[in-house]
């Protein structure tokens, strides 16, 4: 186990899941994954004017890249010819397929793998490193620590602007919050934070830290600001667990932390309460069972007493009035009993007090 | 430069048969407006080719295809049930699926380089793709699903209509929402799978959105519009495998994305009916004939006197207005225009 590692992986985690969640919000996602692909064009443009791999010029090319592209998009969406996910769809490939063919081409002698663009390489962190204050430290980290500074700088700085901005945009732009601003502002914030992360876990890899936590903490939370905290910890979460499973199963650092973050996410959504799948679906079968039972008191409070009764509410022959299967009456006389809103004798069946009382709200409703 | 060895025309065969089917089926998905899943399901499939080589420990390309179309077919599945059963965001739930199954697979591939199988060379080539290496027997199997897939296209071509036009009359119509969603993700997949040994994973939404999105710029009718989209996608297909041969280092698959692109951007700039220097020049010709005219319309419900005497000479050599400064046929045919907009 490598702490150095481990840390670097801890920040991109970080500052990914937080402004991972207002992309989440705000239905971005897929533009993130677009930028997150069209940084390396900035990246290969940057290296083709400065020839230096570790130029700090390459970040700023790259995050401008990323704007660009953002800016890309929105121009071809304002023609009204093309919707938007066609036009994430067009622009992404196009400026990515260009940065291939440029590495494949003009820099074939120049250690830009293709490989290392889309998986990153967290195994690679303690190699490259930089002096801060006479420490050694690996570079990677050291950038990731200043852009998770930037990111927490700017959304608490900005919180209320932000906010606003995500859940009720045209709200922000009556109040004078400048939405546009805002939005490329954020974007930029996206943009750096995808193209510091792309050394450590890659282009496509990267989605699933910014995406999977606030997903996983949504299932859960109400409030933006317990979403922020609680995606943190599910990352933090994410990361430690993926980086033990790397270390036991020999295998990629950045692809099983990834693979952990989907893992999360699966269980919130099955298991999450009240918003899980399993819950939903339990909630769902009590209240379909609630209303059958409501229509059967319906059905004996309306025929008890009158001259069909004894075949409306007899209990071989109800199922064919209340045209359930006789399986299903059994099984709703049954729970309606338990509940003590019914009483059988002698093959009829009749209302309890309960039942009566139950019967007469309906009545006045 | 137009002589092509065997090699090169078995590329060429593969990429435009998959351009071409990739185009006319990914027409219906941007319709939709789903046109991002091709790229969700594509990186999805990467676990299911490693998976495949784990069990079966052969590279043989149908074995892999095979794993790759049940990896994806469940992504399909998951994100089905995500978007039933929750109020989760599409596109949030399709970014998930996207990365968590290509880190899935990672981990696979990592794993299986790891245990040295000699073999496993190659297997990363999905994620770029390397159509220059393809067999005969790879375009085959090509042939026969862009074959399978034109036909389907077809033969629900009135169904698939009405499904993404009008979904709730279809519904009423038909009753088979769902099954229709899923045949066309099943046809999807396939082709996705064929796509990913070609132009691999990221480069495959290319091939799905852009040869749809270039067509409709020009022609509003769907049958045009699926049938130009299978030739942008041929046409990209035939010059990207050309590129990729003749130019030293090209990748077939970016060479193909980057022309499919160009041929979106420039029509986008250029078509005649809707491109956007067509209808900046219409707006300003419209603009013009306002400001000229503007007095005729106020003419139409107004007595001449606030217009001035060259005005009412000029619309009247025009023949716009009779000699007691009423409207003429053609003057009302002329407002009738303006007052309606700017038009085609």
């Amino acid at each position: 186990m490598n702490i150095e590692i481990l840390l670097t992986a801890l920040l991109v985690a970080l500052s990914t899941s937080l402004v991972g969640v207002f992309l989440v919000l705000r239905r971005l996602s897929m533009i993130a994954d677009a930028i997150s692909h069209t940084v390396l064009l900035g990246i290969v443009l940057a290296f083709l004017l400065t020839r230096d791999l570790n130029s700090p010029l390459l970040i700023v090319g790259a995050t401008l890249m990323g704007v660009l592209t953002v800016y890309a998009i929105e121009l071809l969406i304002k023609t009204r010819n093309i919707k938007e996910d066609a036009s994430i769809g067009v622009i992404f490939t196009l400026l990515f397929a260009v940065s291939i063919i440029i590495i494949n081409t003009l820099l074939r002698d120049v250690h830009l793998d293709t490989h290392t663009v889309l998986l990153g390489n967290l195994e690679f962190v303690p190699f490259n490193r930089m002096d801060i204050f006479g420490v050694s430290l690996p570079a990677a980290m050291v950038i990731m620590g200043v852009v998770l500074m930037i990111n927490i700088g700017f959304i608490s700085l900005f919180y209320k602007e932000v906010k606003l901005v995500s859940f009720d945009t045209a709200l922000a732009g009556v109040l004078g919050f400048a939405p546009v601003i805002i939005h490329y502002a954020m974007m930029t914030l996206v943009s750096l934070t995808a193209v510091a992360a792309f050394d450590a876990v890659g282009a496509i890899l990267v989605i699933a830290l910014m995406i999977a936590p606030p997903l996983s903490a949504l299932q859960f939370t109400k409030t933006l600001f317990s979403t922020i905290l609680l995606s943190l910890i599910i990352a933090v979460f994410n990361t430690v667990v993926g980086y033990a499973m790397s270390i036991i199963l020999d295998v990629t650092i950045s692809g099983s932390i990834a693979s952990i973050a989907l893992f999360t996410f699966m269980v919130t959504l099955i298991f999450a309460p009240r918003k899980g799948i399993l819950f939903q679906y339990l909630d769902h079968k009590r209240a379909k069972e609630n209303i059958m039972i409501d229509t059967l008191i319906m059905h004996i409070g309306n025929h008890a007493g009158s001259i069909d009764a004894e075949d409306e509410l007899g209990e071989e022959t109800i199922h064919t009035h209340m045209r359930w299967s006789p399986r299903m009456m059994t099984t709703m006389l049954e729970k309606a009993r338990a509940k003590g809103l019914i009483n059988i004798e002698n093959n009829a069946i009749m209302l309890s007090n309960k039942g009566i009382a139950r019967f007469k709200t309906f009545k006045e409703e | 430069m137009f002589e092509f060895s065997y090699t090169l025309r078995l590329v060429m065969l593969g990429t435009m048969m998959l351009g071409a089917s990739a185009g006319m089926l990914g027409t219906f998905l941007v319709l939709r407006r789903q046109a991002l899943i091709g790229d969700a399901l594509s990186h999805a499939a990467l676990p299911g080719i490693m998976i495949a080589y784990l069990f079966t420990g052969v590279r043989s390309l149908n074995v892999l295809l095979v794993g790759a179309f049940l990896a994806a077919l469940t992504a399909m599945a998951v994100l089905e049930l995500i978007k039933r059963r929750t109020r989760i965001k599409f596109d949030a739930s399709m970014a998930l699926i996207l990365s968590g199954f290509f880190g899935v697979g990672q981990v696979l591939l990592s794993h299986i380089q790891q245990s040295g199988v000699a073999s496993q060379a190659g297997l990363s080539t999905f994620i770029f793709g390397q159509a220059a290496s393809m067999l005969r027997a790879d375009v085959r199997v090509i042939m026969l699903i862009s074959f399978v897939v034109v036909v389907f296209i077809l033969f629900f071509y009135k169904e698939l209509k009405l499904y993404v036009f009008d979904t709730p009359y279809f519904n009423v119509a038909m009753r088979g929402e769902r099954f229709m969603s899923a045949l066309l993700n099943f046809f999807l997949v396939l082709v996705i799978v064929i796509g990913i040994r070609m132009v691999g994973v990221i480069l495959m939404s290319a091939l799905l959105i852009a040869p749809s999105v270039a067509s409709r710029q020009i022609s509003n009718r769907l049958v045009m519009v699926v049938l130009l989209a299978g030739v942008f996608g041929a046409v990209a297909g035939f010059f990207g495998s050309l590129a990729s041969a003749r130019i030293d280092g090209m990748p077939t698959g970016p060479a193909i994305a980057v022309i499919l692109g160009v041929i979106v951007i420039v029509l986008l700039l250029f078509s005649p009916r809707r491109g956007v220097i067509a209808n900046q020049i219409r707006l300003k010709r419209y603009k013009r004939l306002m400001k000229r005219y503007k007095p005729l319309i106020h003419l139409k419900e107004n007595s001449a006197d606030a217009l001035s005497q060259t005005t009412l000479n000029i619309y009247r050599n025009e023949g716009l207005i009779d000699q007691t400064n009423h409207l003429t046929t053609r003057g009302e045919s002329l407002i009738h225009r303006l007052m309606g907009g700017v038009r085609p």
